[in-house]
C-alpha cells in the first residue's frame, strides 16, 4: 500500500504553516510594514496550496494504478539544478553516517559554547581526522594548522572577538 | 564610447591592478580552481565562506576577490569530467560526453587544453558582449521606474525558483520562503521589528553568510562523508603531453566557440538558467553544426569539448547583464556576488550604471583577466589540481565544517550566528532529501528588502494604481509567457507523440 501523505507533503505542510503564520502576523502591523508580508503570505498560501493539491493528485493516481513507488519530485520537467541524492547516502551505511554527521556538528556547537572557538575548533578538527583513521601526524598538523587559521586569520586578521566559553569564564586559567 | 565611460574602464582596471585586489583576485582564482573542481562543494560555498573578508576590504579587493571566485567556477572543473567522468559542477556535465572518451584512448592532455583555452575564450567573450551591452542598457535603466524595477525584481525570484528544480511550483514556494525569511528583522523605512519573536538577535535579520553556509555546504559536507571512498580512485597517469595539440584545437575553432559563446551569453541572461543548460544547448548546438559530428560526437570529438567549455564560461558574462542592470541575479551565486557588492557599499541597478560605472568595468576586466589566468594556471598545474580532487572526504569536511563555522560568526560576531548555520544546514539538508530545490531561497533572501523599498515606493507614488502601468503590464506578460512556454511546448510535443503513435 504506497502512501499518500510524502515526506514532500509534509514539507509542503510545514510552508503552509509558514506562509500562514506571515500572513495572519502582518494584520498586526501597520500599513507600510504590512504590505509586503501580506503579499509574500498570500502568494506563498496560494502556490503552496497548488503544489499540495498537485502532491496528492500525483500520489492518489500513483496509488490507484498501483505502478511504481510515489514519486516525491513530481512534475518531471526541466532539470534538477541542485545536487542529486546519491544511493550511498540513502542506503543503512549512508543514514548511520548522516546521523553521524549531525552529532558532530552539534557536537561542535557545545564545544563552542562550552570552551570557546580557540580550542574547540582544533580539537573537532583533530578528533574528527582520528575518528576516521587518520594518522596522528597528520590529525595533530591539521589540528594545529587550524588553530593558526583561527587565531591568526580571524582574530588577528579580521579583528573576530571570539567569546570565551562559559567553562574557560567560570574556570580562568590566570 | 563616451569619455565617462572611458574614464570608468580606467578607473575600474586601476582598482583591480592594486597589489592587493590583484593578490585577492589569485587567490579567488586558485580557490575556485580547487575547492570548486571537487564534486559536492561549488562556487555558493567557496564565495559563502570568503564573503566575511568583504567587512574588511574596500571595494575593489572585495570584488576581486568575490568575482574571480564566481568566474571561473566553470574552468577547473573540466578537470574531473574529463578524468574520472564525474562532473565538478553543474556546467560540466556535458564537458563528460567528449571529454572522457578522449582520456579513455589517452588524449587527456588534449581534451584538457581543449577545454581549459576555450574556457578563457568563452571568458573574454562573454565579457565582451557584457561591455557591448553597457551602452544600452544605461538609458534603458534610467527610463524604468520603481514599479518596473519591483517587478523585474519579483521576476527574478519567480523565474529562478520556477526553473530550478523539477517541479516549478516547489521552486516558486521555496522562493517566496526566502523573502518571508528576509521579512525578519527591523523593517528598514517604518524601524517596526517583524517576527522577531522578541530576540534582540533577529532584529538585524537573518544574515546572508550563515544561512548561506547552513543551507549549501552543511548539506553537502554530509553527503560528501557519506560517500564512499574517495573522489576519485583513477589513477592520473600521464596528463602532460599533448596540450600544445589541445591550445591548436581551440583556436582552430574559432568561429565554434564564438557561437557556442553566443548560446552561453544568451542562456546566462535569462534568469534561472544555469550552466547546466548552457552546456547541453551549446552541446546541441556543436552536434547540429558541425560537420560529421553525429558520427563522432559522444566518441571523443574535440570539437565536442571545446564548445561546451566556451559556452558554459561565456555564460557568467551574460548572467552579468541583468543583475548588473536591473538588480536580477540569474542564479543562487549570482545572488551570493550580489550580496557581496552589498556588503561593500555597491548596489546593483541604476547606481552601478551611472556613479559607479568604475566598478561595472572592473568587473569585467575581472573576467577577462581572471578567465586567462585560470586557464593558464589549469594548463600549468593540472596534475597538481587532479591530484587534489583525490582529498579523502575524512580530511575535507573537518577542516570545511571547522572554516564554515568561523565565517558563519563573522556574520555579526555572535555564536548565534552558528545556530542560524546549523538551523538553515538541518533545512537544507530536509530540502534537498525531499526534493525541494534550494537556490530559490537565497534569491528571496537577498532580493526581498529590493523588492519591498520598490514596493513601497510604487505605492506612495501611484497606489495600486502601479500594476496597471505599461510597463509592469509588459514584464508580467514576459513573465507568464516564459512560464507558460515550456508547459505548452511539454502539451505540444505529448499530443504529437499521440498523433504518431495512432
Amino acid at each position: 500500500m504506497k502512501r499518500l501523505i510524502t515526506p514532500s507533503v509534509i514539507v509542503s505542510f510545514i510552508f503552509l504553516g509558514i506562509f500562514l503564520y506571515v500572513l495572519i502576523g502582518a494584520f498586526s502591523f501597520s500599513s507600510m510594514p504590512r504590505l509586503f508580508p501580506l503579499v509574500v503570505g498570500g502568494a506563498g498560501v496560494v502556490v503552496v496550496l497548488f503544489q499540495i493539491i498537485l502532491g496528492f493528485r500525483k500520489a492518489y493516481r500513483s496509488r490507484a494504478t498501483d505502478s511504481g513507488a510515489i514519486q516525491d519530485q513530481d512534475q518531471d520537467q526541466g532539470m534538477a539544478f541542485d545536487f542529486e541524492v546519491t544511493a550511498d547516502e540513502t542506503s543503512r551505511e549512508g543514514v548511520r553516517i548522516t546521523i553521524e554527521q549531525f552529532v558532530w556538528v552539534f557536537g561542535l556547537l557545545l564545544g563552542l559554547w562550552l570552551i570557546g572557538f580557540y580550542i574547540s575548533v582544533p580539537i573537532f578538527v583533530f578528533a574528527y581526522l582520528m575518528r576516521h583513521g587518520e594518522s596522528w601526524k597528520l590529525s595533530g598538523i591539521l589540528g594545529a594548522i587550524m588553530a593558526v587559521v583561527v587565531w591568526g586569520l580571524f582574530h588577528e586578521l579580521l579583528n573576530l572577538p571570539f567569546p570565551e566559553g562559559v567553562l574557560v569564564r567560570l574556570f580562568p586559567w590566570d | 564610447m563616451g569619455n565617462d565611460m572611458i574614464d570608468a574602464a580606467i578607473l575600474g582596471l586601476q582598482g583591480i591592478l592594486q597589489w592587493k585586489a590583484f593578490a585577492l583576485m589569485i587567490v579567488g582564482i586558485l580557490i575556485s580552481s580547487t575547492l570548486v573542481a571537487m564534486p559536492g562543494i561549488g562556487s555558493k560555498t567557496a564565495i559563502a565562506l570568503l564573503l566575511p573578508f568583504a567587512f574588511v576590504l574596500n571595494k575593489y579587493e572585495a570584488i576581486a576577490l568575490i568575482v574571480s571566485i564566481w568566474a571561473v567556477s566553470n574552468t577547473a572543473n573540466s578537470i574531473t569530467s574529463i578524468l574520472f567522468s564525474i562532473p565538478g559542477g553543474g556546467g560540466s556535465q556535458a564537458t563528460i560526453m567528449d571529454g572522457y572518451p578522449m582520456a579513455k584512448k589517452g588524449e587527456a592532455a588534449r581534451a584538457l587544453a581543449a577545454a581549459f583555452t576555450s574556457s578563457a575564450l568563452g571568458g573574454v567573450v562573454g565579457a565582451i558582449v557584457l561591455l557591448l551591452a553597457i551602452p544600452v542598457l544605461r538609458p534603458l535603466v534610467l527610463v524604468l521606474g520603481p514599479p518596473e524595477f519591483f517587478m523585474l525584481v519579483m521576476m527574478g525570484v519567480v523565474m529562478v525558483g520556477a526553473l530550478s528544480g523539477k517541479a516549478p511550483l516547489k521552486g516558486i514556494a521555496v522562493g517566496a520562503f526566502g523573502l518571508a525569511i528576509s521579512l525578519i528583522g527591523i523593517q528598514e523605512q517604518s524601524g517596526v521589528p517583524r517576527y522577531t519573536f522578541e530576540a534582540i538577535y533577529l532584529f538585524d535579520g537573518i544574515g546572508l553568510v550563515p544561512l548561506t553556509i547552513g543551507l549549501f555546504a552543511i548539506p553537502e559536507l554530509i553527503a560528501l562523508a557519506a560517500r564512499k571512498g574517495t573522489i576519485s580512485e583513477v589513477s592520473l597517469g600521464d596528463i602532460s603531453a599533448g596540450r600544445l595539440q589541445g591550445i591548436k584545437d581551440a583556436f582552430s575553432n574559432w568561429w565554434l566557440i564564438i557561437r557556442s559563446s553566443i548560446v552561453g551569453v544568451w542562456v546566462g541572461i535569462i534568469p534561472g538558467l544555469g550552466s547546466s543548460v548552457a552546456d547541453w544547448f551549446a552541446y546541441g548546438h556543436a552536434l547540429q553544426t558541425c560537420k560529421g559530428a553525429r558520427e563522432t560526437f559522444g566518441t571523443g570529438d574535440v570539437r565536442g569539448v571545446i564548445a561546451v567549455d566556451a559556452a558554459t564560461n561565456a555564460k557568467e558574462g551574460g548572467a552579468l547583464i541583468p543583475t548588473l542592470a536591473f538588480g536580477i541575479p540569474g542564479s543562487s551565486t549570482l545572488a551570493l556576488v550580489f550580496g557581496g557588492l552589498l556588503i561593500v557599499g555597491v548596489t546593483p541597478g541604476r547606481e552601478i550604471l551611472t556613479t559607479q560605472l568604475d566598478v561595472t568595468f572592473s568587473i569585467i576586466w575581472l573576467l577577462i583577466i581572471s578567465s586567462i589566468l585560470t586557464s593558464l594556471l589549469c594548463l600549468t598545474f593540472v596534475k597538481q589540481m587532479a591530484q587534489a580532487t583525490t582529498l579523502r572526504p575524512s580530511i575535507l569536511v573537518p577542516l570545511v565544517l571547522g572554516m564554515a563555522v568561523l565565517g558563519s560568526f563573522a556574520n555579526s560576531n555572535r555564536l548565534e550566528d552558528v545556530v542560524v548555520m546549523i538551523v538553515f544546514g538541518i533545512i537544507g539538508f530536509i530540502l534537498r532529501a525531499t526534493g525541494w530545490p534550494r537556490p530559490p531561497l537565497l534569491l528571496g533572501l537577498v532580493l526581498g528588502p529590493l523588492a519591498e523599498r520598490f514596493m513601497w515606493t510604487s505605492y506612495q507614488i501611484y497606489e495600486f494604481s502601479f500594476l496597471l502601468r505599461p510597463g509592469v503590464l509588459i514584464i508580467f506578460g514576459l513573465l507568464v509567457l516564459s512560464l507558460a512556454y515550456p508547459l505548452i511546448q511539454k502539451r505540444f510535443m505529448a499530443k504529437r507523440q499521440l498523433e504518431t503513435s495512432l
